[in-house]
């Protein structure tokens, strides 16, 4: 007799409720775009379907679709890899802070492109931490990767995003307002001094 | 513990995350109450993490997307014909093919020649037990030109004549698979009509199909296939949008 697994408990139109419209975030952080988000996502569900019952343990259910669409997307990006750049920021220069207020002014569409946009290995591990609240060790765990790296990973794709999100600032900045005194904002410094 | 191994761990933590009763976190928190700049500057960083995580959690996803889902889950988990949407279709596209293979075979071709019959037979339990097992892919990309050579490198038969207008559709993912000791490939592909499929087979005396040089146009419910014999290869290209839209791509 089949012992008692994960789908007899779970009903699949309420996991989808529970975690689409996440995992569909993700996928997009991952991939970039809107049709391979989709498909990710879509594709991560198929996969429960067929392969959901044997997970015995309920509560790691948030844990395998995550997983399951990472591992979907790596396959999708498998020997691609150079379409993807390293960003090249210094080390050095990863100390810059940006005020909330600027995030709060972000539209979420355009912070989630802007998070795409990061290199893929800093990519996995910031969209679990800032869209799922993740652990260092959960990420970890899920991207089968060692804590000491998604630490590093975090830091250096934290600095990334937030690259991004002061040029982003700072080219609204200076649309806004073109003059000399817009572009001496405290913002648009701290931008000129992160590139270097 | 060291300041840079704080201040890493303070980096690492997620932007809701409720450490208490966390040992590690306790001591964490011991340490920085003792330094008032790292403070500072830590809960700066803390409020622009929750800015970040809450602002992109707002992130619309598509509306119809659930109903997407929900639609693609036709087939019950467990059932042995079991597989996601897409293989679903393509393993529906290949059983059409193979009806349609069958009747050629019996009524068309060769009725009253049992060995031919035979052959169909055979050929028709075998793409069946193939049509039971999930239709994993082995490479997904958005280039056709990448799936043809992904299919060539993994020892799958040439592609180099498929019609230079089929070059121009839009990759989407292929599969290689032995079949009585051949290699056989699966290649999809994206155009504005719709999803083709195209099933290349190494010989042209090994699917039991009419077909000549040029493409014959076979219907079969919502499905339309092109089949041709090239350089002593099988080439069938299946799709659910119309004939004309096979034809474009001759």
């Amino acid at each position: 007799m089949r012992s008692r697994t994960t789908n007899d408990t779970i009903d699949f139109e309420k996991l989808v409720d529970d975690y689409y419209a996440s995992l569909y975030r993700f996928a997009y952080s991952l991939s970039g775009n809107e049709a391979d988000a989709w498909d990710l996502t879509q594709q991560t569900f198929s996969r429960w379907a067929e392969k959901g019952h044997t997970l015995r343990d309920a509560s790691k259910v948030k844990s395998w679709l995550f997983t399951t669409l990472y591992r979907e997307f790596l396959k999708w990006n498998r020997q691609s890899k150079n379409i993807f750049s390293i960003d090249d920021t210094p080390a050095g220069e990863e100390r810059h802070s940006v005020p909330a207020e600027v995030v709060d002014r972000t539209d979420a569409s355009a912070l989630l492109d802007m998070l795409a946009e990061i290199d893929e290995v800093y990519r996995a591990p910031l969209s679990l931490f800032y869209l799922e609240d993740m652990t260092y060790k959960e990420i970890a765990a899920l991207l089968e990767i060692p804590t000491g790296t998604v630490m590093s990973r975090l830091s250096r794709g934290k600095a990334l995003l937030r690259k991004r999100i002061f040029s982003r600032e700072g080219e609204t900045s200076a649309g806004a307002d073109s003059s000399p005194a817009g572009q001496s904002s405290a913002g648009r410094t701290e931008i000129d001094n992160e590139q270097g | 513990m060291n300041k840079d191994k704080l201040e890493t761990l303070l980096n690492c933590l997620p932007p809701f995350a409720d450490t208490a009763g966390d040992p590690e976190w306790e001591t964490v928190r011991r340490e920085l109450e003792s330094d008032e700049a790292l403070k500072a500057r830590f809960e700066r960083e803390r409020a622009l993490d929750r800015a970040i995580a809450s602002k992109l959690k707002t992130a619309p996803a598509p509306a119809d997307l659930r109903a997407a889902i929900l639609a693609g889950r036709e087939t019950p988990a467990r059932q042995p014909f079991s597989t996601t949407p897409a293989g679903l279709a393509i393993a529906a596209m290949l059983a059409l093919l193979l009806i349609s293979w069958g009747a050629l075979t019996f009524f068309d071709r060769s009725s009253g020649q049992p060995a031919a019959a035979q052959a169909s037979a055979g050929f028709l339990g075998d793409l069946t037990s193939f049509f039971d097992r999930t239709p994993d892919y082995d490479y997904f990309s958005r280039n056709l030109t990448d799936l043809r050579r992904q299919v060539e490198a993994r020892g799958g038969p040439d592609t180099s004549d498929i019609p230079s207008r089929m070059s121009e559709a839009r990759g989407y993912r292929c599969r290689l698979f032995d079949w009585e000791g051949r290699r056989v490939a699966l290649i999809c592909m994206e155009r504005l009509e719709g999803n083709f499929h195209l099933f290349i087979v190494e010989g042209d005396d090994f699917v039991p199909l009419d077909r000549g040089n040029e493409p014959r146009f076979t219907q079969m419910d919502n499905w339309n296939f092109a089949a041709w014999g090239s350089s002593g290869r099988t080439f069938i290209l299946g799709t659910r949008g119309s004939r004309g839209d096979l034809e474009n791509l001759f």
